[in-house]
């Protein structure tokens, strides 16, 4: 029964006064729309993600550099490495 | 119906069912006694000690000092303290901004990521993923795009288009909206909520309208909003009780509630009369406190579901 609705929806259902060519057409322009839309939220919201990553194989200097650094130069692999060494102050042994 | 009913419950098969019923509940509880161990365990004992401390002056957590029962001073000097009140109007503030705010985001990003456009997984993804990202992680994550100069990506970037970098954190008004803005970021929990609801609401009202010569925004109005507004109500109800005990962000982003008190936010104040290593620790105020915010929540989650009576649309007939 799903499918068969389905059929029904992706077939233009003629509308009175328009034909249907334009109304495919409109169907495309509103789809690339959508479309569009959808990329510049993506870009939106993806900026802050990109950073998260980028920011952990910067050094601590390019961290804070007047522009912002947008791709790390060298890219500090060695961070992850001091991430594991971390210790919270609270687990020191004396 | 009633009949009928009677009709069973008299039937020879009377005993014979009810002790399948019987082994029935008895497998029930078994079944459910993880989660109920769990629920007494973990949930309903810590509340109910709760009640039981904002009762007494119980100072730091000590043994060997049990704390006195004092009543309801502590909810008094609650009504006297002005940064009780000052937390609670910068909550009331921040639940008021965002859960709408995250409601309409998550609706509409759902609504268009309901349409047939390429691409369509990778895009859900995209929206979805900063939900999978920690919590202090991402909210450390923001103070740094947040700088006030332009070392700050998106003070960066303002300025390249001309509109100067904004002191984020130095203004009381731009440091709520640096919150507001990492609280939208995450609407992707509701979007995947929003998503499933408009998935269920059935093609066939779709066609109907579209024959009726509805166009799209009205096809979004008076179709998908009624069938999925059910789980409005829901989205709503947990963006609020979430939004009541917002903790993390005013911490790590606007760096404890700055500037001054201006997001101060109530779950902070809690957790700095409860914790904080400045001040003595006040147990049973802050008991108190948290008290008073589950009475605010529960209020608050009653009055929307009073107020949605008339305006969510339950296909069933609706609960009870």
């Amino acid at each position: 029964m799903s499918s068969q609705s389905q059929g029904a929806r992706s077939v233009a259902l003629p509308r009175a006064g328009v034909s249907l060519h334009s109304q495919r057409r409109t169907r495309l322009i509103a789809r690339s729309f959508y479309f569009i839309l959808a990329c510049l939220g993506a870009v939106v919201m993806i900026i802050p993600l990109y950073w998260l990553i980028v920011t952990a194989f910067k050094d601590s200097g390019s961290v804070f550099a007047v522009p912002p650094i947008l791709i790390p130069n060298p890219w500090l692999f060695s961070n992850i490495d001091s991430a594991g060494e971390f210790r919270p102050r609270s687990t020191e042994v004396s | 119906m009633v009949a009928q009913a009677q009709a069973v419950t008299a039937s020879p098969r009377k005993r014979k069912r009810s002790s399948f019923a019987r082994a029935e509940t008895r497998a029930f509880y078994l079944f459910i006694s993880p989660w109920i161990f769990g629920f007494i365990v973990f949930s309903a004992g810590p509340i109910l000690a709760a009640a039981w401390f904002s009762l007494t002056n119980l100072t730091d957590i000590d043994i060997n000092h049990l704390p006195k029962f004092v009543g309801l001073e502590q909810y008094k000097a609650l009504l006297d303290d002005r940064l009780f009140w000052v937390s609670l109007k910068a909550t009331a503030i921040y639940t008021l901004v965002s859960v709408p705010l995250n409601i309409v985001a998550a609706l509409l990003m759902a609504t268009l990521l309901n349409q047939k456009i390429p691409g369509l997984r990778l895009f859900r993804t995209i929206y979805y993923m900063p939900t999978v990202v920690a919590g202090v992680a991402s909210a450390l994550l923001w103070s740094q795009l947040l700088r006030s100069d332009t070392s700050g990506l998106i003070n960066w970037l303002l300025s390249q288009v001309g509109l100067g970098p904004i002191d984020w954190f130095g203004s009381s008004n731009w440091a709520m909206v640096s919150l507001l803005m990492y609280n939208v970021w995450y609407f992707g929990s509701a979007m995947v909520i929003f998503l499933a609801a408009l998935q269920g609401v059935p093609t066939a009202l779709y066609e109907a309208a579209e024959i009726d010569g509805a166009n799209a925004v009205r096809r979004f109005w008076n179709v998908s909003l009624p069938m999925i507004s059910p789980v409005i109500l829901f989205n709503a109800v947990i963006g609020l009780i979430n939004s009541l005990q917002s903790f993390i962000p005013p911490l790590i982003i606007t760096n404890k509630g700055g500037p001054g008190f201006a997001t101060y936010l109530y779950g902070l104040n809690l957790f700095d009369r409860a914790f904080s290593d400045t001040q003595q620790g006040h147990g049973g105020y802050a008991a108190a406190m948290s008290w008073v915010l589950f009475l605010i929540s529960l209020v608050l989650t009653v009055v929307f579901f009073r107020v949605s009576r008339g305006i969510v649309y339950y296909e069933s007939g609706g609960p009870g």
